[in-house]
């Protein structure tokens, strides 16, 4: 039993380390050579996990050579278009100036009902409201409606609208983020006399703070660090 | 090392370990041959020795060999098949065990582990038999 714990922890460590070395991307939506690295990548490590007649190093020889394989992959994709057109292949429009391309639809094999299903899922029930839309090459379907039908914006209504940009998390479950901190050019000092102004004398009752780049502070203590207060969540002007 | 370079080195030290590895698997089989070299010689000399009805050089002998692919078999599993290391180690025991019994069955055990241990190093060659 202890053989098999063992092995599963340096598998799932090798696992682990080589899908961050493949990138965000593998865990989100996913190409046809990343799902096929993903799906190798269980069974590999599955069969060297449960099988102690086996060397373990079989098992992470077939990781590593996934990895290998399907970076080098990525790797050509990233660097040439054709390989990349190739390997992934290329965005499909089946629904062109309001009109489903049929021709599009049966190199695909896409019907229409799966059509209509991912242009409700978009939330475009009718298809005269979509002017285009494109299968991607992981499967997406991406809509592009028509311009009456497109929800409006402060750009349409000429409304001026202020840069929002990122907040800066300051403090995330009681650990200070000095190099944000730094980043922003703000010190422990200023920080202290934020959460002081929220009734927190100590940074390790905080649960979140962030600033934003309007210079708001915002703090939200702990349940129970601040006593008879009932504050939580609050802003206030840097 | 810029952020655009990044994949660039990944790329590069992957493929430099898999050249590394693939040639530390070509010292890996010239061991296991070696290896196997050995131990043939052994298992022959213990198998002439029962031919001669010299069962003590042959206990010997065979008790020798069993220890050092014993000693080996470390090493071995760290990339063989357990199963097939097992098996050798079962036809080297039962072999001694045999020749300690003075039984004429040993020979035939003496052959099997040979024959074995001969094969170890050919499951590990990249060849068409091998990959398909």
């Amino acid at each position: 039993m202890l053989i098999i714990f063992v092995r599963v922890v340096i598998l799932y460590l090798t696992l682990l380390l080589f899908l961050r070395i493949l990138g965000k991307r593998q865990v989100t939506t996913l190409q046809p050579y990343e799902l096929v690295t993903l799906i190798l990548f269980a069974d590999v490590a599955a069969i060297s996990m449960a099988d102690t007649g086996t060397p373990l190093m079989n098992g992470v020889m077939g990781v590593f050579a996934l990895l290998v394989v399907s970076f080098t992959v990525s790797y050509v994709t990233l660097k040439s278009a054709r390989a990349r057109a190739v390997i992934s292949g290329r965005p499909t429009v089946v629904v062109a100036n309001g009109k489903i391309v049929e021709d599009a639809m049966l190199e695909l094999r896409y019907n229409v009902n799966d059509l209509l299903e991912q242009l409700r899922i978009g939330g475009y029930p009718n298809i005269q409201d979509v002017e285009f839309a494109v299968l991607e090459t992981n499967g997406q379907l991406s809509i592009v409606p028509k311009s009456q039908h497109r929800p409006v914006t402060p750009a349409d209504l000429g409304v001026a609208t202020q840069y929002e940009g990122l907040p800066t998390p300051l403090i995330v479950d009681g650990e200070v983020d000095h190099r944000n901190l730094a980043r922003i050019g703000l010190d422990m000092d200023w920080l202290r006399g934020q959460i002081r102004t929220h009734g927190v004398d100590d940074t390790r009752a905080v649960l979140y703070a962030a600033i934003d780049t309007q210079g708001r502070f915002y703090c939200q203590p702990r349940d129970g660090a601040v006593q008879g207060r009932g504050q939580t969540g609050e802003r206030a002007e840097a | 090392m810029t952020r655009r370079g990044v994949s660039d080195w990944i790329f590069l030290a992957l493929w430099l370990i898999t050249g590394l590895l693939a040639v530390g698997e070509h010292f890996v089989v010239r061991a296991e041959e070696r290896l196997a070299q050995e131990l043939t010689r052994e298992l022959d000399r213990a198998a002439a020795a029962l031919d001669e009805g010299d069962w003590t050089l042959a206990l010997e002998t065979a008790g020798r060999a069993r220890r050092v692919w014993e000693t080996a078999r470390e090493r071995l599993a760290l990339h063989a098949e357990h199963q097939r290391l097992e098996a050798i180690s079962e036809a080297l025991l039962e072999a001694e065990a045999l020749i300690a019994a003075r039984s004429g069955a040993a020979g035939g055990l003496l052959v099997l582990a040979r024959e074995r241990i001969k094969g170890l190093p050919e499951q590990h060659r990249l060849s068409w038999s091998n990959l398909f």
